[in-house]
């Protein structure tokens, strides 16, 4: 029992934070998938959120 | 403390990243090419009292702004107003250099002038006297070396000067009688809007004007006095041109010209020297015949020694990952949470965290390319080739920049001046195979062409760029019509990359894929372990032990046979492939030969471990088809099937949109649970090679139609942000058409020629 509900909490934490990271690449994209938010394409992504 | 705004602007590659990372302490991306910085960027540095807010603008050779990236740079001088410009100006090409300079003097912000490369320009010969050309242009100028920090300070101490002088500088370049004499008159109409002409310099404008530049005189309209502006402004042209013969703009630009070889005859001498080493290398590497297949070589290299180094820290990686499995085996008891620790985590992490040394190995070469400088003349070698497929070798920086990261890439685009060649190379450049997908292709690779590992990826590689080639000339020849316009491309001397930059190339990639592995990768695992987990299906054990029957009689006397004719001719045994196999019938043969046992009694022992084996098979097959991952796979099977995939593979497709990295992590998870090995000693590799389903050409047209296939969300996302959702539709269904199409085709025909296993 105490298994499962160890997995569940593991299972949903990650499953929302995957969901939450494509909905931010798509709805608001201010990271690029290189992760650094430091690359051109992050700056100009966060250019284009500004405008 | 006070704060001086400073914008450091210049030409494209002349060193302005590179002097604000010196600047700053930064660490912003830099590249032996022009058009590395498509945005401004802001860094800081107290120093003397004083806190300097730098900003990286975009490259530009011109006030007269064309693409997108040369309007961010020129709309923040005129409108944000920096305190000071440093103009970063390359040594080696002063006069060209020297253009924007003057253009920047008619902006009325005070001006710094920092002889960039200063040491390369003297190796050539190229003696300047920064104290003359300071003289003559009014304008502090500093020699520096950006790499190496020279002429850091000094540029700090005259920052200092001019804001604790407050001295204006106010000596602006003179373009003779006739054309002084009609800038006058526009300068006179513009200044009866005093507000306007507090916002942009009236002067400047008025060059502008009779430049015709469109920029300008959209900027004109906020003017109230716009109509009458504009009326002089016509008026003015007409007579410049009929005094010279020529188009105004061309009048204005032959004006700054000449004073700028002026000014550079009193300032600069040229030593004469044997020839530059960019010269003499450049002889071979852009010669005629043998530029196409250097480059090519070069590639083709990179991807051999990428594959043959990365293999061994790879080979470590996995034995560690291999132990980490054994560990959890031990110490966490059998059940869900050690099925989600070995299965979810370890074999979708600990997969993509082994391509680590490879990535980095790839990208430790590709940024030698750049800063060396080899990389612009990649796009010089490709230009001929792209102007055939409409395009030209300015798209093929981008283009390059995708073999990273597509998203950077689509937005390096931005760099092209018309807008057809914009749209076409944004939708070409996800054709590149980036970053994320080499991992998969390494994967497949490595377990079905060991020895080709290199030459089939390469392959790959190849087969992305006459893609993006052939897609580039469909586009423009059937849906943006149209001429690409002319580039001429500039060739950036030849420069040793330093031991610092690589080795900060190789740390920014780990932590980047580290973090990457560590976040939204680790999570989709954990996902994709949940969905091939879950539901689980009814237990039936009759069932299974009507199937292990059926089988048992099935086999019971193929293995008689095979065991006695084993113990009369053992030389028999070297048909047997399968290293088990191998090991339960000899273990058998020795028994029998010992008299220790009879035929039928080995028969029956390895009859009921095989039986045991077959039905744990098939309680896992079914537990993963009953699976949410395998009920959506089963539906998407059918549009697969014809090009070799089965259900498993199709779920790897759609977890791919997260990241392509999660490809192989999905196909960890998927053949580690629905392994029919020992987990323990088993890899990806290994489980992807027992699979029925695979095959080297199933593993080859995989890699296709990962290279193929539309991007990860977010370099969909930077597509609609850059194109619109429409040019998103069309890609997707582009991409999708094309993908399933040459999949299908190298399948059918490779199946038909006997590549099928």
């Amino acid at each position: 029992m105490v298994e499962m509900i160890v997995v569940i909490i593991i299972v949903g934490a990650s499953l929302f934070y995957t969901g939450y990271r494509i909905y931010k690449t798509v709805k608001r994209p201010n990271e690029c998938s290189c992760e650094s938010n430091n690359c051109k394409g992050c700056e100009v992504y966060k250019k284009i959120i500004q405008k | 403390m006070k704060q001086i705004k400073i914008g450091l602007s210049g030409n494209p590659n002349s060193g302005k990243t590179t002097l604000f990372n010196s600047l700053t302490g930064s660490h912003q991306k830099v590249g032996n090419y022009a058009g590395v910085t498509i945005e401004k960027k802001e860094g800081r540095k107290i120093y003397k009292d004083y806190e300097f807010i730098i900003y990286d603008l975009p490259g530009t050779y011109s006030l007269t702004a064309y693409s997108i990236d040369e309007v961010v740079a020129r709309d923040f001088i005129i409108e944000d107003k920096p305190d000071i410009i440093i103009d970063v100006l390359d040594s080696n090409n002063i006069e060209r250099n020297l253009y924007l300079c003057l253009q920047f003097q008619e902006l009325k912000i005070p001006i710094i002038g920092a002889l960039n490369i200063i040491d390369q320009a003297e190796e050539m010969g190229i003696r300047i006297d920064e104290k003359q050309l300071s003289k003559i242009l009014d304008i502090p100028m500093v020699k520096t070396v950006g790499p190496k920090g020279k002429g850091i300070t000094e540029i700090l101490d005259e920052a200092i000067k001019i804001v604790e002088k407050n001295d204006p500088q106010n000596r602006i370049p003179s373009y003779g009688d006739e054309v002084e004499r009609e800038i006058e008159p526009i300068v006179r109409e513009i200044e009866k809007d005093v507000e306007f002409s507090t916002t942009f310099p009236s002067r400047w404008m008025a060059i502008k004007l009779l430049e015709k530049d469109e920029n300008a005189y959209k900027k004109i309209e906020k003017n109230k006095n716009e109509r009458s502006v504009k009326k002089t402004a016509e008026d003015c042209i007409k007579r410049v041109e009929s005094h010279f013969g020529r188009d105004s703009e061309i009048v204005i630009s032959e004006q700054r010209y000449a004073y700028i070889h002026g000014t550079v005859k009193e300032t600069v001498v040229r030593v004469a020297v044997k020839t530059a080493v960019t010269e003499r290398v450049d002889s071979v590497l852009l010669n005629r015949i043998l530029a196409l297949p250097i480059f090519l070589f070069i590639l083709w290299a990179i991807f051999q020694m990428t594959f043959l180094i990365g293999a061994y820290p790879k080979g470590w990686i996995e034995s560690f990952f291999g132990w980490l499995v054994g560990i959890a085996d031990k110490f966490v008891p059998p059940g869900v949470l050690s099925s989600l620790i070995i299965d979810g985590v370890i074999a979708g992490f600990g997969n993509v965290i082994s391509f680590i040394p490879q990535v980095v190995i790839l990208f430790m070469f590709i940024s030698i390319l750049e800063d060396s400088g080899y990389m612009a003349r990649a796009a010089f070698i490709m230009d001929k080739f792209l102007h055939i497929f409409g395009l030209h070798g300015q798209s093929f920086l981008p283009m390059m920049t995708g073999f990273g990261c597509s998203v950077p890439a689509i937005m390096a685009s931005r760099t092209l001046k018309s807008n057809k060649d914009r749209i076409i190379t944004v939708l070409v450049t996800p054709f590149m195979s980036c970053g994320a997908k080499f991992p998969v292709h390494v994967v497949l690779a490595g377990a079905f062409f060991a020895s080709n590992a290199g030459n089939v990826i390469f392959s790959i590689y190849i087969i992305g760029v006459i893609l993006a080639l052939v897609s580039s000339s469909f586009i423009r020849k059937m849906v943006l019509k149209g001429e690409s316009t002319p580039f001429v491309m500039e060739l950036p001397p030849y420069r040793l990359p330093t031991v610092k930059g690589i080795l900060w190339h190789i740390w920014d990639k780990s932590q980047q894929y580290f973090k990457k592995a560590g976040t939204i990768i680790l999570a989709a695992s954990i996902v994709v372990w949940a969905i091939t987990s879950f539901p689980k299906p009814p237990e039936n054990n009759q069932k299974y032990q009507n199937m292990a029957d059926e089988y048992k009689s099935k086999s019971e006397n193929e293995i008689k046979t095979r065991l006695g004719l084993l113990t009369a001719n053992p030389d028999k045994l070297t048909e047997i492939r399968d290293e088990k196999e191998l090991k339960a019938y000899k273990d058998s043969m020795v028994k029998i030969q010992n008299k220790e046992s009879t035929v039928e009694q080995e028969a029956d022992t390895i009859m009921s471990a095989w039986t045991s084996n077959y039905t744990d098979n098939l309680k896992t097959q079914e537990s993963l088809s009953y699976s949410i991952a395998g009920r959506i796979g089963k539906f998407i099977e059918p549009a697969i099937r014809p090009l070799g995939f089965d259900w498993k593979i199709g779920i790897a497709m759609v977890t791919g949109f997260a990241a392509k990295e999660v490809v192989v992590s999905t196909m960890g998870t998927l053949y580690s649970l629905g392994s029919e090995q020992e987990k323990e000693s088993e890899t990806l590799k290994q489980a992807l090679q027992n699979d029925k389903t695979f095959n080297p050409l199933v593993a080859y047209v995989l890699m296709l139609f990962v290279l193929i296939l539309a991007p990860c969300f977010a370099a969909q996302a930077a597509i609609k942000a850059e194109l619109g959702w429409r040019w998103l539709g069309f890609y997707y269904l582009y991409t999708t058409l094309v993908a399933w199409g040459i999949c299908f085709a190298v399948y059918q025909v490779g199946k038909f020629l006997g590549f099928g296993g």
